[in-house]
């Protein structure tokens, strides 16, 4: 409790200023969210786009920074994301991202697949969204979370006129928090905002049959579910996860607190109170654990922070795109 | 009463640990916000929260305040409805939700928990052991066990039908005003005989002791079978209920009712249609299924005798669901579109009539506000009647809130005094000491000071609440 | 204060003041839970601190800004307020709680006090 104002009120200010000069909430100027999408070759341009938000490529730099920050300013070792939102101003981008931690190429991978399986599944049932590659904007829902009100309009605006500019008309989410932000959020700013907002979970939902058929194997096994509280709660997308669970083949087990009900990861708090982070998320990950050895979740914020229980509690934690990815490009 | 707060921090860390001392105002506001409808006022602020783990924190924290001379007052959940949860003088305020811990011993007959369990999750226990929690409030989100038992409080329970949660105690660990812990009770199914102390504490309001840890029996969970009725007017049901009594039916564990306006309103928010008049409800227990059963068709022949609009027996569980929600959702309309101010009167089983219009009558007519509706509904075959003025905005200034809520208290108070009976659900100090004053002879609120001071001399705990203070 | 900030305030003390503490939302939120039971880590508890706030109540800063920012956002109190209690959107209120907290706390942003 001691210096929470000292602390929040450096991160809101960094934040605040990284987003304000670079669009990103890390400060960071170099392109780091395009990696995922090497080889792919999607189209550059189209009326629809997928839109990560940038959020599984955070990832790593997230754990990254933790990791590094071991002794440094007793501020700064608080760690996390706040650390790494502070760094960023620091370091401008600098060759501090090239070290490699320990742990976070894993979870780059992760994410990595994550977003290639999505791509993948989005093919398969013949939505073929164009990426925007080093263009594609942050959508600025850390302010929002934040309650750093007065500079959301600056960055929507920003965001929607660059989106604009590149003819964009439907916009394909893949993390709760960027969706959430487009559909709810950004027509509040915006007067006249003509642009359709999809999670992906959506759009394959709708498509399941199509899914099933471009599915190399049935993958098998029993999950348990960790429904995303922003997806639940916020955007209402509960039965298409267990509808496209069960096309891909495996079978889910819902948690006491599952669905409208859902536990948080703990992960919104954790770029300031990681004591308390990690005891909401340790309670969560012993309920689902109890249940299954393989959790599913939904979500990245979701999964850095139950992933890291992995080698502790002898379990895997599974994004939804890494498993459509293992459906679709088995190998 | 000149306190160092940073000393005092420092000593209450001494004896639960620092992260468990709380001296900031923000978090001291919050413990002692209650649900009465006022603000806090400046004696209602305490100087210092503190959680203890244990019985023997409990007991360093009130040597302590013996020493010091500063009052303490617990805190189980916050959620009384005549204000016993709201501190009425600056005091150290002594928080039970660490001590939860619930251990149940099957072949021993019982279970212990401590006093801030949330009693939702202990009936969730319970339940995986085939064992019911009895009693019933609305509140059991929230309500602690230690805050139940401390008021004997059979919630929306037909006493008859159950009893209180007291009468299941086998014993307790506590801890005196004066910081000395004792056991009471036994650790056998069969309650003691004679001047057992359990007794003592069993509805004791806080004031006499800390409970730290309480033995309950395991009762089985009983079969239950639901029973809807309507009626013409709430008249009609009140005569129902006057009559079950007087020809010595064994009454439903729940027989509650909505007046024609509540049950209009609970209805249409659940999605029924429209009740013709007021509506009864009631569940049956046994601890036989054929039992459940037959009981449920002797009860609803009889209610049949009454003239009824409608009476029968509900099977579908989704149907019960709505018909049992219809009462909340009755509340939460009331609560969402304007103010409330709720009474308790309980009163002499044949004078229920009587009692319910002189209600109607002064509710409609208080002198402190003009305009206000009429609302009643509640736990009639207890007989419990909740009758509400109902004031249909929220902009009312604070202190014409206050003036409400207390000529409501008074006045129905008065009624419990005129016809005999005195609440079973809320308690009787705080704001219940009028009635205390008022019902009984002077040597029975002397006797109760008398008590007080011998356990608690310099009356540390709860102090104000016996004395009746805001 | 600005006038957007002045709206807020005022939607916050409209909405806070139909809290009737009754407290069902506390259970289920998962700092009370982490923090054993702290009622300002509780829904509840931050709607009282907004309203304290709101009315020149409070004025210290460390607890309220750790209360009002370790709310997860997460909604879980949203259901119960809806079905159990006033319907209040809570976890916005909370976050608009921030919002106004914010102010204080963003350098090179209004520095006033609320």
């Amino acid at each position: 409790m001691r210096r929470s104002r000292k602390f929040i009120s450096e991160v809101l200010t960094t934040l605040k200023e990284n987003i304000r000069r670079t669009g990103d909430p890390l400060g960071m100027k170099g392109v780091y969210w395009t990696e995922w999408a090497k080889g792919l070759h999607l189209p550059r341009q189209g009326k629809t786009v997928l839109l990560t938000g940038r959020m599984y490529q955070m990832l790593p730099y997230i754990m990254q920074v933790t990791k590094i920050i071991s002794s440094a300013k007793p501020l700064l070792s608080r760690g996390g994301l706040g650390a790494a939102v502070n760094l960023g101003n620091r370091f401008m981008g600098d060759k501090v991202i090239r070290f490699r931690a320990v742990g976070s190429g894993k979870v780059r991978t992760k994410g990595a697949n994550a977003l290639r399986g999505i791509a993948s599944a989005l093919s398969a049932v013949g939505e073929m969204p164009a990426y925007l590659y080093e263009h594609e904007p942050y959508s600025g829902v850390l302010l929002y979370d934040l309650g750093l009100d007065d500079y959301i309009e600056e960055h929507v605006k920003r965001v929607y006129r660059l989106l604009k500019e590149h003819n964009v008309e439907k916009v394909i989410g893949v993390d709760p928090h960027t969706t959430f932000m487009l559909r709810e959020v950004y027509p509040r700013y915006i007067e006249e905002f003509t642009i359709e907002v999809k999670h992906y979970l959506e759009i394959l939902s709708e498509n399941v049959e199509e899914l099933k058929d471009g599915s190399k194997i049935s993958l098998e096994g029993e999950y348990v579910i960790h429904d995303s509280c922003y997806l639940s709660r916020e955007l209402g997308v509960i039965e298409q996860v267990r509808r496209i669970s069960e096309s891909i083949g495996i079978s889910l087990r819902e948690p006491e607190n599952a669905k409208l009900d859902t536990a948080c990861c703990g992960g919104p708090i954790e770029y300031a109170f990681r004591d308390l982070t990690e005891k909401v998320s340790r309670t969560r990950i012993e309920e689902l654990s109890a249940i299954s050895r393989d959790v599913l979740v939904v979500c990245p914020i979701c999964l850095i922070n139950l992933q890291k229980y992995e080698k502790e509690l002898g379990i895997n934690v599974w994004d939804m795109g890494e498993l459509l990815l293992r459906a679709l490009q088995p190998g | 009463m000149d306190v160092d707060i940073k000393k005092l921090a420092k000593d209450l860390s001494r004896i639960v640990g620092k992260e468990h001392v709380f001296t900031d105002k923000p978090t001291s506001v919050v413990y002692a916000k209650d649900t009465m409808p006022w603000d806090l006022e400046e004696q209602n602020i305490p100087y210092a929260v503190v959680r203890p783990a244990n019985g023997q924190e409990v007991s360093g924290i009130l040597r302590y305040a013996n020493e010091r001379l500063i009052p303490v007052h617990t805190h189980g959940s916050g959620t009384s409805l005549v204000g016993l949860a709201r501190p009425k003088t600056n005091c150290i305020v002594l928080d039970t939700a660490r001590m939860k811990d619930t251990r149940v011993y099957p072949e021993r007959g019982y279970f212990e928990a401590g006093p801030g369990v949330h009693l939702a999750q202990l009936r969730k226990e319970l339940e995986q052991h085939n064992a019911l929690l009895p009693v019933f409030p609305g509140s059991e989100l929230v309500a602690t066990f230690g805050g139940t038992i401390a008021v004997n409080t059979s919630a929306h329970g037909v006493d008859a039908a159950l009893g209180k949660p007291g009468d299941f105690i086998l014993g307790f660990e506590l801890v005196l005003p004066t910081g000395e812990i004792i056991s009471t009770g036994t650790e056998s199914t069969r309650r003691p005989a004679g001047i057992d102390p359990t007794k003592f504490f069993i509805g004791s309001e806080g004031l006499l002791g800390v409970l730290t840890l309480l033995r309950m029996r395991l009762i089985p969970l009983p079969h239950f079978q639901h029973i809807v009725a309507s009626y013409r007017t709430t008249e009609d049901i009140l005569d129902t209920v006057m009559e079950m009594y007087r020809q010595r039916i064994f009454p439903p564990l729940f027989f509650e009712y909505l007046d024609e306006k509540a049950a209009k309103i609970g209805y249409e928010a659940v999605g029924l249609d429209e009740p013709e008049g007021a509506v009864a409800m009631m569940r049956i227990h046994s601890w036989s299924k054929v039992g459940c059963e037959d009981r449920a068709n002797n009860f609803l022949e009889f209610l049949k005798r009454g003239n009824p609009i409608e009476a029968r027996i509900v099977d579908d569980p989704e149907e019960w669901k709505m018909v049992w929600g219809s009462r909340a959702e009755a509340g939460n309309y009331m609560y969402r579109l304007g103010m409330t101010f709720g009474s308790e009167i309980t009163p002499r089983v044949d004078k229920l009539r009587e009692a319910f219009r002189d209600a109607k009558d002064f509710i409609l007519n208080l002198d402190s506000y003009q305009g206000n509706e009429f609302i009643s509904f509640g736990h009639i075959g207890a007989p419990t009647i909740h009758a509400y003025a109902f004031v249909r905005t929220k902009d009312i200034p604070n202190e014409l809130k206050k003036a409400i809520a207390l000529e409501m208290r008074e006045k129905s108070e008065e009624l419990n005094i005129k016809y005999g009976g005195c609440g079973g659900e809320w308690g009787l100090t705080a704001q219940r000491v009028s009635f205390l004053k008022g019902k009984y002879e002077k040597e029975v609120y002397e006797s109760l000071v008398k008590l007080k001071k011998a356990l608690d001399p310099n009356d540390i705990l709860n102090r104000g609440n016996l004395q009746g203070w805001m | 204060m600005d006038v957007k900030r002045q709206e807020i305030a005022d939607t916050l003390l409209r909405e806070v003041a139909k809290c009737r503490a009754c407290r069902f939302c506390v259970d289920m939120c998962s700092l009370y839970q982490a923090t054993e039971g702290v009622e300002s880590m509780a829904p509840y508890g931050r709607l009282q601190i907004i309203k304290c706030l709101l009315n020149g109540a409070l004025d210290e800063d460390d607890p309220i800004v750790y209360s009002l920012y370790s709310c997860l956002q997460c909604g879980r109190c949203d259901g119960l307020c809806q079905a159990k209690g006033q319907n209040l959107e809570v976890s916005y209120l909370i976050r608009l709680g921030k919002y106004l907290l914010s102010h204080g706390l963003v350098k090179g942003g209004h520095d006033e006090k609320v």
